[in-house]
């Protein structure tokens, strides 16, 4: 009962201006199942990977592959998310519903639009709701950030490195346990190390 | 701060079937392993760069595949950040701790070195729409298994990993996939 991958498809990635997260949707699902040779009428269930965060009003989404084709309609979908895992997840939930037998056909569908929010200030909130909001997007600080303190500092030993800690205490009346983060020391030369193949400078803002 | 997968617009998708159904396709790759793994979220309970959750899945992954990552033809990984892909090197067991670097300064991890990774150019290349780059990535590990790569191929490719992570190395997966028709 092994279950296999037997079709794919894939757009393009970047700014598509002439596509919203419905159009993207329906059109990998019509291409998958082109690929596959599958019909729309035997797919047994659907999964649809989508994080959102606020990056687009529409969170319900599970629904949007059915508008592929009527064959679909009526067919069981769920969105799944993990956040940037979330495609993963989605798929693992496919497989689990093959291995237990109760589908043999499942269609998964991961989408993002994430350059339709007027502000690169809004594209980064909704990115830190990934985080733990106590300690990151409340204090401002965005993935890019995250990582880079991960990454810490190509200059002197004696550099203060950051530190995750809560600058002061929860805006919630609960009482939550602070514990203090514990410092990156470690040094990485990331900046020395340039693959030629891929991109290396790539603003994590829409500067385009 | 530079060294980010960008924002992007973007979709994939698969189709999974039973084996049985599978033997009747054109196409078909299987999963010889996988495992899934998650770590606390708030980073204040952790320490990030040790990078646990990753460790621990390509650890189960492997042995329960009873493989080792010599044994992978290539990989593809969340490479969302730079950083987060020197501390994959390091979590898959590719480089030791602290010597992530090291892989790429080797060439270890060039399309012609011992474990290509990222031959798709990764997420760094391709953008991050979050919802669609885990089932891009067993995309792109599919088309290297059946050949279909194009001009970023991996020469005779029988094994992938795929390791997809949310968050700061707080939802973990690592896949190890194979063409089912051998």
């Amino acid at each position: 009962m092994n279950p296999c991958i037997v079709g794919w498809s894939h757009t393009r990635f970047g700014k598509l201006e002439d596509e919203t997260l419905e159009s993207l949707i329906v059109r990998v699902t019509r291409d998958a199942l082109d690929h596959a040779g599958v019909e729309p009428r035997r797919v047994d269930a659907i999964f649809v990977s989508h994080m959102n965060g606020g990056f687009v009003p529409q969170t319900f989404v599970s629904s949007l592959p059915l508008q592929a084709d009527p064959d679909l309609r009526f067919k069981p979908a769920t969105r799944v998310e993990n956040a940037c895992a979330s495609g993963s997840a989605a798929l693992y939930q496919a497989l689990d519903s093959i291995m237990a037998g109760n589908a043999r056909i499942v269609l998964v569908v991961g989408a993002e639009k994430m350059t339709a929010l007027p502000t690169n200030e809004a594209v980064a909130k909704a990115l830190a709701s990934a985080s733990y909001t106590p300690e990151g997007a409340d204090h401002g600080l965005t993935f890019p950030g995250i990582f880079a303190s991960i990454g810490g500092s190509t200059s002197s030993a004696t550099a203060t490195r950051p530190t995750f800690s809560p600058a002061s205490p929860p805006r919630t009346t609960r009482t939550v346990r602070a514990t203090p983060m514990r410092t990156f020391a470690r040094t990485w030369a990331t900046n020395t190390v340039a693959p030629s193949r891929r991109a290396t400078r790539s603003s994590h803002h829409r500067s385009r | 701060m530079t060294d980010c997968s960008t924002v992007a617009d973007g979709a994939a998708a698969l189709v999974l079937a039973d084996s049985r159904t599978a033997t009747q396709m054109k196409r078909a790759v299987a999963f010889r392993s996988r495992s899934h793994v998650n770590d606390f979220l708030p980073m204040s309970r952790r320490d990030v760069s040790a990078f646990e959750g990753p460790s621990l899945a390509w650890q189960r992954a492997l042995d329960s595949a009873q493989l080792s990552i010599d044994d992978l033809s290539f990989a593809e990984v969340h490479d969302c950040f730079t950083i987060a892909e020197l501390l994959s090197y390091e979590a898959m067991g590719l480089a030791r701790k602290g010597q992530g670097e090291r892989a790429i300064l080797e060439g270890w991890t060039a399309l012609d070195g011992r474990l290509p990774v990222n031959a798709s150019g990764g997420l760094k290349a391709k953008g991050h729409p979050i919802g669609a780059t885990g089932v891009s990535m067993h995309v792109m590990a599919a088309m290297q298994l059946l050949g279909e790569a194009g001009d970023f191929q991996v020469r005779g490719a029988k094994l992938g990993g795929v390791f997809n992570m949310g968050g700061s190395a707080v939802a973990n997966y690592v896949s190890i996939l194979e063409p089912a028709h051998a």
